[in-house]
């Protein structure tokens, strides 16, 4: 379930169109959740007028990045040190980037259930989820929130250690647990590259 | 160590009430909060904040705070409490004050940052929130307080403080709960009217004001000692 070869080819060789960045500090989310909402909506709502089907594009890239954002908050390891979050529009897809630290051991879970998906039909595995899910660690319901964004919206997520990191020399003085990851989704809303 | 007890006043004070409570909770409970009650819900796990708050500084920092839902509390809320359990508990004793069922304030979001814990502020602050001048704040009339809580923590709170509380009815299954209620420590809605309940120490112990916490001492600053044991 990782990015297309085409899709990355074109990201490395051409400039977004667009590109919306946001800053955030997770706690300032925990504090007032429905500003999870509010940026997936603003950041839906400034880019969808880019697409065919505006009305419908915004809500979907709104759930899009309303879950990536939630999973973001919820797994900072550390919810005083900054996130961002951007969205860069390459015209036929949107690569949807997040930020923010995590715990090693919870990036190796990630990247399992990821790397899981390429042997499993995602639909095989959606029911899996929901039969086994919210038995024991409330935390896996993550699973089935990525899991439904790739399933139903075509979203194709990477997730990988962040090594560009501009603010790590600052991070390294605030943050006092955790590394840093990026999370890359792959929206395409006409689905012209596959 | 010595404590400054105040009500939180200003907006900066109950922001800063708002971040810790809020970072706590969600560090030990995954539980997060709203600014706006409406969107509160205890199966998403999303929590309104108190109307009110305690706050607890040392050398000018907030290290633990309280709050104090003074409307819509969360027992009448999400516990199914309703003015006809409390009169039934009001019918059952005397009080020289007139109080109503319908008038409750609720102690809530106790929290105690981190790297504070362990030195008594808990219990202390678990005995100081019911001063008057704080459960009575802006009130036209002296209310009832009520409390949502596991049996565990009554005991580990009220009791020790000596506090006394009146079982009303279990609380329900919320999800928000899951990872402090257990069938052996069940979440409970408890009543205390305060005019018989609660200590001399605590009902008038005044705010704003220092305190020097020991094990197992309370002493106002200025010299009048009170023991919380």
């Amino acid at each position: 379930m990782g990015l297309s070869k085409q899709i990355v080819d074109i990201a490395a060789s051409r400039p977004p169109l667009s590109s919306l960045d946001y800053q955030f500090i997770p706690l300032d989310i925990i504090v007032h959740w429905p500003r999870c909402s509010l940026m997936a909506n603003s950041l839906a709502k400034n880019s969808a007028p880019f697409f065919e089907n505006p009305k419908q594009q915004e809500a979907i890239l709104s759930t899009i990045l309303n879950e990536l954002l939630e999973n973001a908050v919820k797994f900072s390891s550390d919810k005083r040190a900054p996130a961002s979050m951007s969205m860069k529009n390459y015209g036929d897809f949107v690569i949807i980037e997040i930020s923010n630290s995590i715990l090693p051991e919870q990036m190796e879970k990630f990247i399992h259930f990821l790397d899981s998906l390429h042997q499993a039909e995602l639909v095989d595995a959606f029911i899996q989820i929901v039969e086994n899910n919210f038995s024991q660690n409330p935390r896996e319901g993550c699973q089935l929130g990525l899991l439904t964004l790739m399933k139903d919206y075509g979203v194709k997520i990477k997730i990988e250690p962040e090594e560009h990191d501009f603010l790590r020399p600052f991070l390294k003085t605030i943050q006092n647990q955790g590394n840093r990851v990026i999370v890359k989704a792959v929206y395409t809303p006409t689905n012209i590259i596959k | 160590m010595e404590l400054y007890l105040k009500i939180a006043e200003s907006r900066y004070d109950i922001l800063q009430c708002h971040y810790l409570i809020a970072e706590v909770y969600n560090a030990v409970y995954d539980i997060v909060f709203s600014e706006d009650p409406a969107n509160a819900d205890p199966h998403s796990k999303i929590e309104p904040y108190p109307d009110l708050f305690l706050m607890a500084l040392a050398n000018e920092m907030l290290v633990a705070a309280v709050g104090l839902y003074t409307h819509t509390t969360y027992v009448e809320r999400y516990g199914n409490v309703n003015p006809k359990d409390i009169a039934a508990l009001l019918d059952s004793v005397k009080t020289k004050i007139n109080y109503s069922p319908t008038h409750l304030r609720e102690f809530s979001k106790m929290v105690v940052r981190p790297n504070w814990q362990g030195n008594g502020i808990s219990l202390f602050l678990a005995g100081a929130c019911h001063s008057a001048y704080f459960i009575n704040r802006n009130a036209e009339l002296p209310p009832l307080i009520v409390c949502c809580e596991t049996r565990r923590l009554f005991q580990h709170f009220h009791k020790a403080n000596g506090i006394r509380t009146r079982f009303i009815k279990s609380f329900p299954y919320y999800r928000v709960h899951e990872q402090y209620r257990s069938a052996d420590n069940p979440m409970e809605s408890h009543l205390i009217i305060p005019e018989l309940d609660i200590p001399k120490k605590w009902h008038t112990l005044e705010l704003p004001g220092w305190y020097r916490i020991g094990q197992d001492v309370v002493e106002k600053k200025n010299g009048v000692i009170q023991t919380n044991r």
